[in-house]
């Protein structure tokens, strides 16, 4: 009994780190979905289909200071390709590689929505986005 | 069981009970205001609020605490095992300045030396002995072991939630125990630790607080060190 409690007060610590340890798969995978669907929009010339899986954010940034629409405007976002490549899921964040493409998500209470897409790599910089939300 | 008995218990424990309460009580105000920050950053980044629940069980909270966890255990692991090599003379956190080392087992009332109430390995003698007499730097040098692992994992995991916020890309462990972020967590908590201890081994010099063991007796001379007084 006294080795059990000493184990577990001395792997308190761990159990703290045990708390961020995992990203389960369905997460990312749902996380894929959403950035599919929105390149495959964008691809298809869907743009309401589009800015419905934007955050509030992106769909500001997309339409910036003109009078186009989310609609209109999304389709100036370059989208090459529906293959997922790398997805990278930490916390309420996501990152996928889609076509040429790399795409930012936020887990929002009604699921992943994209809040970066049409991103460039900088040097020590964030990623350069179209859409940048 | 006298109807005394609880009293006693909680007068006779009452230092280490003192400070779970407080350790206890400054988490919980550490989650409220953590959360309301942390909050208030996912409204910035246009990102979902969380309960206190999901934000004492999230990377962000976890990393908090463990980075401080982490220099505490340090000082005292530190502090232990460097004062069985260094001392400062005249303080009541050192040992007589000729008592440097780990000293003789019959300094020490080990083996052949223990005395009849002693620990049953500090009588052993042999391994068990050796251990168990280096056993209170080793735990806090364990404790700070794991809370230093718990940060740098937790905080990877914190530091790729705001990179991905911010549309960057997410970092690996070894990234991360090598970053600007870590290393000025852990090293702005260690500076502290470092101060506090440098200041109450020279205080405790020349200032006095009368009753408690962490100083010397109010009339003991400035050159008395610990045991002298």
């Amino acid at each position: 009994m006294r080795v059990r409690t000493l184990a577990a007060a001395a792997l308190a610590p761990l159990a703290l780190s045990g708390l961020v340890a995992c990203t389960p798969s369905a997460r990312s995978d749902d996380a894929s979905r959403v950035a599919v669907r929105f390149a495959a929009a964008v691809a298809g010339r869907e743009g309401s289909q589009a800015c419905s899986l934007l955050t509030q954010k992106a769909r500001e940034s997309v339409t910036g200071a003109t009078n186009a629409t989310c609609a209109a405007a999304v389709l100036n976002v370059q989208e090459r390709g529906t293959g997922v490549g790398q997805v990278e899921v930490w916390g309420d964040a996501a990152q996928v590689q889609v076509g040429t493409d790399v795409v930012f998500l936020l887990h929002l209470p009604d699921g992943w929505h994209v809040s970066a897409a049409g991103c460039v790599p900088q040097p020590s910089a964030p990623y350069k986005c179209d859409v940048d939300g | 069981m006298s109807p005394q008995s609880p009293n006693r218990f909680f007068r006779d424990n009452g230092l280490t009970l003192t400070f779970w309460l407080l350790l206890v009580l400054a988490l919980v105000g550490q989650a409220f205001s953590g959360n309301a920050e942390f909050n208030h950053q996912q409204i910035v980044d246009g990102a979902q609020q969380l309960s206190l629940w999901q934000y004492v069980t999230s990377t962000s909270f976890a990393v908090d605490v463990a980075e401080n966890w982490q220099s505490e255990y340090l000082q005292f692991a530190l502090y232990i095992v460097a004062t069985v090599w260094l001392v400062q003379r005249g303080s009541s956190e050192s040992k007589k300045v000729d008592q440097i080392g780990t000293q003789s087992d019959q300094d020490q009332d080990v083996g052949r030396h223990a005395r009849p109430d002693s620990p049953a390995w500090a009588r052993a003698g042999g391994l068990r002995t050796a251990l168990y007499g280096r056993s209170l730097g080793a735990i806090m040098t364990f404790f700070f072991l794991m809370s230093l692992a718990a940060q740098s994992v937790a905080g990877q995991a914190a530091n790729n939630v705001n990179l991905l916020h911010q549309h960057e890309d997410p970092v690996s462990w070894l990234d991360y125990v090598t970053s600007a972020d870590f290393w000025n967590r852990t090293t702005q908590n260690w500076q502290s630790e470092f101060l506090a201890v440098a200041s109450m081994a020279a205080f405790a010099i020349y200032l006095r607080q009368r009753g408690s063991p962490e100083s010397k007796l109010v009339g003991a001379p400035h050159d008395a060190t610990a045991l002298d007084s």
